[in-house]
């Protein structure tokens, strides 16, 4: 109590070394904490107070993906108590876990889902981070450390994905380790014996296991521990187009405010995942062996679907993988060193179509990759259907940005919208023209899911079933013509609203009508 | 001074979810002792304690921290840590 008063005192600025001192208590507990904080500095500690506007879950987004990780090395400690990485008994340990010990299933199934939440919540901070430009105002480097701490995450996923031996962990992890063959031959038998060891089952199980439960929480810890560093010196990324909030913002002390808003939204994640764990418990499947690996389909857990399917495309077989690779990996050095790339002034994604473009089209085309190979197991998607999916959706990603962009949503320059007339800057647009474009996504969206299931039936019935060639024009022929009777439906209600009349005016006459 | 209803009516809040998490703390160190509750159980009854958990340290914080919600949300946390205990000692002993 006496630390609250005192961190109180000196982050509220309100008062000098009396405040302080009269803040000090004499009783037994008051001494203890005085005893205490003259040798280990707790009212010095070096976590910076937080501005008031960022006590909302979406700041914390890296903060709750550590709480997953905490939470995962406290169930997985548990479960380390039971189970025996090797061929023979990783398998009969994970069932006796499930089977025997107490609330043994609802730790696998804490962990499992724990996993897909830390997947899932680091990928959402990336794309947050992305969407607001964060990394810009001197943060690349927390950029740059913070997409390594998301490869980790991922590597958690693989590593942690073979430990039950399974057949369908096994058969899944067989397939990504046969991607290793295809990388450039020097690095080939480095790799093989990183991840695999010596060779065999034994050896790449107990790899995997050192690798999972020691290599990379060290490597994710000394990462966090420069990002907790950064974010130390840098603080809390403002708003976009709000440079100057947290030198004007109310700080809020980091003990006990944030300590306690951090609690609570820990303890509501945690509680999340017990529910799930406890509605939604998981069931093993059978145990590895080789007789009946064959009667398997390998399909990686749904984080890794999205490569699984690009993989997938008949274009990247054979020879071809090691192009399908090369772009993949090229895609993810792009991915890391963005902060480098992106040299725009602006931040707000409102200011900024193309960038907010890209970041959709990340997240629509991995969904898209993820939900498509889910449903295609183990088949090989042509490449003219993988062009017309793709290719598609990136137009109609543009499409959608554009007739936003349209509707005012984006602001075109600093103080003003699109058609020049004022507006705050950083600030959404009037929220009719927000609802008419988002109506118009929702047509747009309706009527390409219509074109496609049509141009499918039509060039099937005319073509046969094997042309994908008839499929790709007839279907590009009427996504075509779906924007096109978009945008005209957009001009009608421009021209309702008199805009294109006043644009005309400024046109021919040099002043609004 | 006299304080607002909704002053006081979150303090009886807090009240009630810390008795609440006492209960369900009690109800799993009570009844692990005799026979394990189901997984389904546990898990639900974890939740409604941590859910509680985090009402009450909400409380705390939308309250500024006045001495007797402090009192209470160490007590809360004290209970919640007992119920992660709970789970840890009945997980790590000699299964059947």
């Amino acid at each position: 109590m006496y630390l609250w008063t005192l961190r109180e005192a000196r982050w509220s600025h309100r008062s000098g070394e009396d405040e302080l001192v009269a803040a000090t208590r004499k009783g037994l507990g008051g001494r203890l904490i005085d005893w205490v904080d003259s040798r280990i500095g707790l009212t010095n500690t070096m976590l910076r107070p937080a501005p008031d506007y960022s006590l909302s879950p979406f700041y914390w987004l890296g903060a709750l993906t550590v709480v997953a990780f905490i939470m995962q090395g406290l169930v997985g400690f548990l479960m380390l108590v039971y189970y025996v990485p090797t061929p023979e008994q990783a398998y009969p340990t994970t069932q006796f876990i499930m089977d025997n010990v107490p609330y043994g299933s609802l730790l696998e199934s804490l962990h499992l889902y724990g996993a897909y939440a830390m997947i899932l919540l680091a990928f959402v901070h990336m794309m947050r981070e992305f969407f607001v430009s964060a990394y810009k105002g001197r943060r690349e480097l927390m950029w740059i450390v913070g997409t390594l701490m998301g490869f980790t995450v991922l590597g958690f996923g693989f590593t942690g994905y073979l430990l039950p031996w399974t057949v369908v962990s096994k058969s899944a992890t067989d397939v990504g380790l046969g991607m290793i063959t295809n990388l450039p031959p020097q690095i080939v038998p480095f790799l093989n014996f990183l991840i695999m060891g010596t060779g065999g089952d034994a050896a790449e199980l107990l790899r995997f296991f050192e690798v999972h439960i020691l290599l990379l929480p060290s490597f994710l810890l000394l990462l966090l521990v420069a990002k907790m560093y950064m974010f130390e010196i840098h603080g809390i990324a403002e708003p976009p187009e709000r440079s100057d909030l947290n030198a004007t913002a109310r700080m809020t002390p980091w003990f006990p405010t944030v300590a306690v808003y951090m609690g609570m939204l820990s303890a509501v994640f945690v509680a999340v995942m017990l529910v799930v764990s406890s509605l939604f418990p998981i069931s093993l499947p059978p145990e590895y062996s080789p007789t009946i690996a064959g009667e398997y389909v390998a399909q990686p857990e749904w984080y890794f679907l999205w490569l699984y399917q690009v993989l997938k495309i008949s274009l990247f077989e054979g020879e071809g993988i090691r192009i399908a690779l090369s772009g993949i990996a090229g895609l993810a050095a792009l991915l890391v060193l963005f902060p480098f790339l992106d040299q725009a002034e602006r931040k707000s994604p409102l200011h900024r179509p193309l960038h907010t473009t890209i970041g959709l089209i990340i997240i629509a085309e991995l969904v898209t990759l993820t939900v498509w190979g889910f449903f295609t197991p183990g088949e090989v998607i042509p490449t003219s259907n993988a062009v017309l999916v793709l290719a598609g959706l990136i137009l109609v990603i543009a499409a959608i940005v554009l007739i936003l962009r349209r509707t005012g949503l984006f602001v075109k320059s600093e103080g003003q919208d699109h058609r020049g007339q004022g507006v705050l800057a950083g600030t959404r647009q009037h929220p009719v023209r927000l609802s008419i474009g988002l109506k118009f996504v929702a047509l747009l969206c309706f009527g390409s899911y219509s074109m496609y299931v049509f141009a499918d039936g039509i060039s099937t019935l005319w073509f046969g079933p094997t042309s994908r060639l008839a499929n790709l024009v007839v279907g590009g022929v009427l996504l075509a013509s779906s924007l096109l009777a978009m945008t005209r439906l957009v001009y009608i209600v421009e021209g309702f609203r008199g805009n294109i009349k006043r644009t005309f005016a400024i046109f021919e006459e040099g002043k609004p009508a | 001074m006299m304080r607002s209803l909704s002053s006081r009516i979150g303090d009886y809040l807090a009240g009630v979810l810390v008795i609440l998490q006492l209960v369900f703390t009690a109800y799993v160190w009570t009844l692990n002792s005799v026979s394990i509750p189901s997984q389904r159980v546990f898990g639900l009854v974890a939740a409604a304690d941590l859910t509680a958990f985090a009402f009450v340290i909400y409380i705390a914080y939308t309250r500024l921290m006045n001495r007797p919600v402090k009192l209470l949300w160490i007590f809360a946390t004290g209970l919640a840590l007992a119920f992660v205990l709970a789970l840890i000692i009945w997980v790590v002993r000699q299964p059947p």
